[in-house]
């Protein structure tokens, strides 16, 4: 009998660090996806100074700095978790890497303080989004090897976790993108 | 000219003494100044002040040090010679009191006193070599003073050279690497200021920790390295607030993946385990932090390969600790870098440009971390 209560005692106790273990991770992925979320804004509160200080110089280039602005201003209205977000961020994300290539057609920009400054912004946000981002795959890949693998599996389909995706590049991010295409609209 | 070059250096100091973290060597330096003002009379004659012209190439330096370097030959031969001779007049004496203890034994006893003899030969020796090591020591000093101080400001006005200091004590404990407090403490070789666009402190190190255990006959006192190598104290080209190390993962090769992963958790206080993706990366190494993101941040995808390449280049344990804004660098070798040898002619220029390959070697440091690289909002002030 009291063997009976100590195993008992004992797999409820291996129950109980599984279960917190599981939600740990779990939250170690809300964590790391909020991280990203703050990059994302971060690199959106730039762009009004980017547009601004390029605006002067970039006669040619109108047209996508006229879609950067509109972009932002669709991502401030779109829901944070939603898929329609990604594709706008993923977008901008584009543009923003277009514009920055861009700039070496203007040596006179190169020399701006303002721009170099942006410039030097917006790199840093993106070194620290493709940081969030790899953080993000890291504690998803932890929480998925936590319940595929034997026992979390068990304890996972008592919880009902479920796997989770990881994040890739986004197609428009990881298409070497025309610049001259991109210019020629409007 | 001698007085008038150390002033100079002085200034140059000055002007490459940037940040708190540079100027507590400052009041050591000027102490160092003074001593050597103190005895420039007497060394006059062999330090003909070397003033240079900056970025000349290796060939026109050499060229430009010749007069320089045929002087410090002549030192070294007499420095070589008065190291030997040291060593027999120091063995003769030894051999003469034995002698003598032969002598006195016979006459006054009838016994030869063997032990004297035994004794005196092997301290006589001893105290010889040690003279030796004095002698060379010296001839050292002056070499480095004068041709490693040329060598490195030639590469970079704005870099000053010590042979006598070394990252301080405090420094190395900041980095928060080790964490055994060094009872003893060494060093030299300290090259600092500002390479290209990164200030930095780069020396040779040697720290070691005491201990005692107990033996038959009481405790015994005795001293295990902490760390003995080259030590890079350097401005890092990112901005971040936490701190993250990177350790040689000795476990990973041992117990394999799984079981040096459970092992790893252990941090000693220095944040989480972070995984990375880059997997020969982490077969090498295990990482620290307090904060995920950032020390992803901080290694990049490129930076997890310099540090990769880096180690294949010294093929030897490195660590790493960023925090404070810096980046600390612990290269553990035995190598003893920009020592001259003694064997070694200075008026070839081989000699000269195998210094030259040592200290770029050494400031390579900095562009192999790619600090250099000033694209993010923190630039070279």
């Amino acid at each position: 009998m009291v063997i009976l209560i100590i195993i008992s005692v004992i797999i409820l106790l291996i129950g109980v660090m599984l279960y917190n273990n599981l939600i740990s991770k779990k939250n170690k992925i809300e964590y790391a996806f909020s991280s990203i979320d703050v990059m994302l804004k971060k690199r959106s509160d730039l762009i009004p100074n980017l547009v601004a200080a390029a605006k002067e110089y970039m006669t040619h280039e109108a047209g996508i700095l006229t879609k950067i602005t509109e972009l932002r201003s669709q991502l401030q209205q779109a829901d944070s978790g939603s898929k329609e977000r990604f594709a706008l961020e993923g977008q901008l994300g584009a543009a923003l890497g277009q514009i920055q290539l861009a700039f070496e057609n203007y040596p006179d920009l190169k020399a701006n303080q303002n721009i170099l400054q942006v410039q030097a912004s917006l790199n840093e946000v993106e070194e620290q989004l493709s940081a969030a981002r790899r953080a993000y795959n890291g504690s998803v890949y932890d929480f998925n090897t936590a319940i595929e693998t034997f026992p979390g599996n068990i304890m996972a389909g008592f919880m009902n976790l479920d796997r989770r995706e990881s994040f890739e590049i986004l197609p428009e991010e990881r298409e070497n993108v025309d610049v001259s295409d991109l210019f020629n609209k409007k | 000219m001698f007085r008038i070059c150390l002033i100079r250096n002085r200034e140059k100091f000055h002007a490459s003494v940037v940040g708190s973290a540079l100027s507590s060597t400052f009041s050591k330096h000027n102490n160092f100044c003074q001593t050597l003002f103190s005895s420039a009379t007497k060394r006059v004659e062999l330090l003909n002040c070397v003033t240079i012209k900056n970025m000349r190439t290796k060939e026109e330096l050499y060229e430009h040090l010749l007069p320089d370097l045929q002087q410090l030959e002549r030192h070294r031969r007499d420095a070589f010679a008065k190291g030997y001779r040291s060593v027999f007049i120091a063995m003769g004496v030894g051999a003469g009191v034995g002698l003598i203890g032969l002598i006195i034994g016979y006459f006054n006893s009838g016994n030869l006193l063997w032990p004297i003899p035994l004794a005196s030969i092997p301290v006589g020796l001893i105290i010889g070599f040690i003279i030796r090591h004095s002698i060379l020591q010296k001839f050292k000093l002056i070499y480095k003073s004068q041709v490693v101080s040329a060598v490195v400001s030639n590469i970079n006005p704005g870099l000053y050279y010590d042979a006598e200091l070394e990252i301080t004590r405090q420094e190395f404990r900041n980095s928060q690497l080790f964490s055994a407090y060094p009872h003893r403490y060494n060093g030299e070789d300290l090259i600092q200021g500002r390479y290209k666009k990164t200030d930095f402190r780069l020396s040779e190190i040697h720290a070691e920790e005491r201990r005692q255990r107990k033996t038959k006959n009481g405790t015994q006192t005795y001293y295990v390295t902490i760390f003995k190598g080259l030590f890079l104290i350097a401005d890092f080209h990112k901005d971040f607030k936490g701190r993250a190390f990177v350790y040689t993962d000795h476990a990973e090769k041992t117990f394999g993946s799984w079981l040096s992963k459970k092992m790893q958790y252990f941090s000693g206080g220095r944040g989480d385990l972070v995984y990375l993706e880059d997997p020969e990366f982490e077969r090498y190494f295990k990482v620290y932090s307090d904060d995920q993101v950032e020390a992803r941040y901080i290694l990049s995808t490129s930076m997890m390969q310099d540090i990769l390449a880096l180690r294949k280049k010294f093929k030897t344990h490195i660590q790493l600790a960023f925090l404070h804004s810096n980046v600390y660098l612990a290269i553990s070798t035995s190598i003893d870098f920009l020592e001259p040898d003694i064997k070694k002619n200075l008026t070839e220029p081989e000699t000269l440009y195998d210094l030259y390959t040592d200290v770029q070697l050494l400031l390579q440091l900095i562009d192999d971390l790619n600090l250099n690289t000033r694209i993010w909002s923190k630039q070279g002030s």
